[in-house]
């Protein structure tokens, strides 16, 4: 998959844009806050429905207007073209519109758009990956597995509105409101979809750790980089298992869940370890084992994205070259032969991007884009 | 300052407290109704202002009705050995348009939901085991929506029909749409399809 169009219009400093791309390497130089990390997060915004940066969608909209477009084409491997666009539009108050369009049709939800066009973005704050806390990991599993998979997205909605809807009732009783039997129901939602959320988990985590370990290995991670993935569920194989398994957890916590008013058990408390080593890099690395860790874990996904789906994801990688020595950068580069299309941006030509003459050059700046 | 008559000012805000009417739409609404003539705007003052009274609960079932028996449980020619579990009124008049269906229906009156307070006393299930254990039905359907409280809400409802002896508790398969081309239907139905198929 590569991006082949962008046209932006009233998105972030870019009043009109229409900017066509070659596949393979593209590389957008210019200055800080020059807008280049803006033209990812629109290929970003219309492949995953979602900002990298912001969880606000009105930060998109260029001050002072109140609508906003991105669309962009995509091209696969099998040579089909696949137009997405995201339209914004800020109505009466503060409310806002979000209109999710595939091949020029109006989509009801993310669901319908997150896995056609698989993309993978590295930026600065991606750090946080292995840095904060573990919500940040499962976020990870979640983007990734959104798109890998349709039916995931599902499932996870279901956990969290079954998860709400039990941790209610546990609540009511533990003041004395309610009898036990009246959660049993909400356990068998929680159950099924749960199931299904760590199975996918634990075998992403199985093929992310494969090839983090060899990525981190190529682009100088001197460690062994491991992944555990480690949840309630993590020994189960199949869906009944897994199934069985989480009710006899939850039966055997069902006093202490009363008494706390809360789901103690389930993949909303997973953890994906990451160790280099065999000391965890959250606590113990350091702030350049920290980036390698986090490049390689989304440089892995990448890969699993292609062996899964058989159709390389998009990968744009925001401002992070600069911050490797020449080789590190170039085995970085590398990775593009097995991919169609690697959208970078750096403020300057760094040795490993300048020696790449075969990648398209653009310069970013003033809410324009020129080729060079 | 310019203020609407009081008259109009209050059909105004009536229609804007109800569902999915904003005070543009309440407006505008108003607007077409002064415009109209009066005589069809007393037709539907009559019509409002009988619905409260003219309109019941079905004694039996819950559905709306004239009378004591909607017009579903007063008719002889159901079968009555058949009972079709549903969340509201409008879940029915979905499966009696479709005309194959011969049996009865029960409505809940919601579903489920801890985090909006509906709790199994909300709903119309004490009556729901009541009926069963009078009319001992050869099969129960609980066709409440695939929803995460869809679903929890049948799973209730199975345990409680249980309970009470029934033993042919069925729910109607999630499938693909009819018709649909197998390529076009969307990926997630197309996966629940699958996870619910059977022995041919």
């Amino acid at each position: 998959m590569y991006c082949h169009h962008l046209r932006l219009h009233n998105f972030r400093a870019y009043r009109e844009l229409v900017l066509d791309l070659p596949p393979g390497l593209c590389v957008f130089l210019g200055p800080n806050a020059a807008g280049k990390t803006s033209l990812l997060e629109a290929m970003h915004l219309v492949a995953t429905t979602k900002s990298p940066r912001t969880t606000n969608d009105a930060e998109l909209i260029c001050w002072g207007e109140t609508v906003a477009r991105a669309e962009a084409a995509f091209r696969s491997r099998e040579g089909r073209t696949l137009r997405l666009a995201v339209g914004l539009q800020k109505t009466a108050g503060e409310a806002l519109t979000k209109r999710l369009e595939v091949n020029g049709e109006v989509v009801a939800g993310a669901r319908e758009v997150v896995s056609l066009a698989p993309v993978v973005m590295f930026g600065p704050d991606d750090l946080s990956l292995v840095k904060a806390g573990p919500g940040e990991r499962r976020r990870f599993l979640n983007t990734a597995l959104a798109q890998l998979q349709p039916r995931y997205l599902d499932d996870l909605v279901r956990y969290r509105r079954a998860l709400r809807q039990r941790n209610e009732l546990l609540k009511g009783l533990r003041e004395g409101g309610c009898d036990f039997a009246a959660v049993q129901p909400w356990t068998e939602q929680l159950v099924r979809s749960g199931a299904a959320l760590a199975l996918d988990r634990k075998r992403f985590v199985a093929d992310v750790g494969r090839h983090a370990r060899e990525l981190h290995a190529a682009i100088g991670g001197g460690e062994e980089l491991t992944l555990t993935y480690r949840s309630d569920l993590a020994e189960a194989d199949g869906q009944q298992q897994a199934e069985e398994l989480f009710r006899a957890r939850l039966d055997h916590l069902a006093d202490l869940e009363a008494r706390r008013g809360v789901t103690l058990v389930g993949p909303h408390r997973d953890e994906l370890v990451v160790t280099l080593g065999g000391f965890p890099v959250r606590t113990f690395g350091s702030q350049g084992q920290q980036r390698t860790a986090a490049l390689s874990l989304k440089l892995a996904q990448a890969r699993v994205t292609q062996e899964w789906t058989r159709e390389p994801p998009l990968l744009l990688l925001d401002d992070c070259l600069s911050e490797l020595d020449a080789t590190r950068a170039r085995a970085v580069l590398k990775l593009e032969e097995e991919l169609d299309g690697v959208v970078v941006t750096s403020a300057k030509l760094d040795p490993a991007l300048a020696e790449r003459t075969d990648a398209a050059r653009f310069h970013v700046g003033e809410g324009e884009v020129r080729s060079s | 300052m310019l203020r609407y008559p009081r008259p109009l000012q209050r059909v105004i805000e009536e229609l804007e407290r109800l569902p999915g009417i904003g005070p543009k739409s309440a407006q505008r609404l108003a607007f077409a109704l002064l415009k109209r003539n009066p005589a069809d705007v007393r037709a539907l003052g009559e019509a409002l202002v009988a619905l409260p009274e003219a309109v019941t609960r079905c004694q039996e079932c819950f559905n709306y009705a004239e009378g004591e028996l909607c017009a579903v449980c007063a008719d002889p020619g159901r079968d009555r050995r058949l009972l079709c579990v549903v969340a509201e009124p409008a879940d029915a008049m979905a499966i009696e348009r479709a005309n194959d269906y011969r049996g009865l229906y029960h409505i809940l009156g919601g579903l489920l939901s801890p985090l909006d307070g509906i709790g199994p006393d909300d709903l119309t299930i004490a009556q729901l085991v009541d009926r069963v254990s009078r009319l001992q039905p050869a099969e129960v359907i609980l066709a409440t929506s695939p929803s995460v409280e869809g679903d929890a809400t049948a799973e209730y409802l199975r345990q409680v029909l249980a309970a009470a002896g029934i033993s042919n508790i069925t729910r109607p398969a999630l499938g693909l749409p009819v018709g649909a081309e197998l390529d076009y239907a969307d990926q997630v139905t197309l996966v629940r399809a699958l996870q619910g198929r059977r022995a041919m």
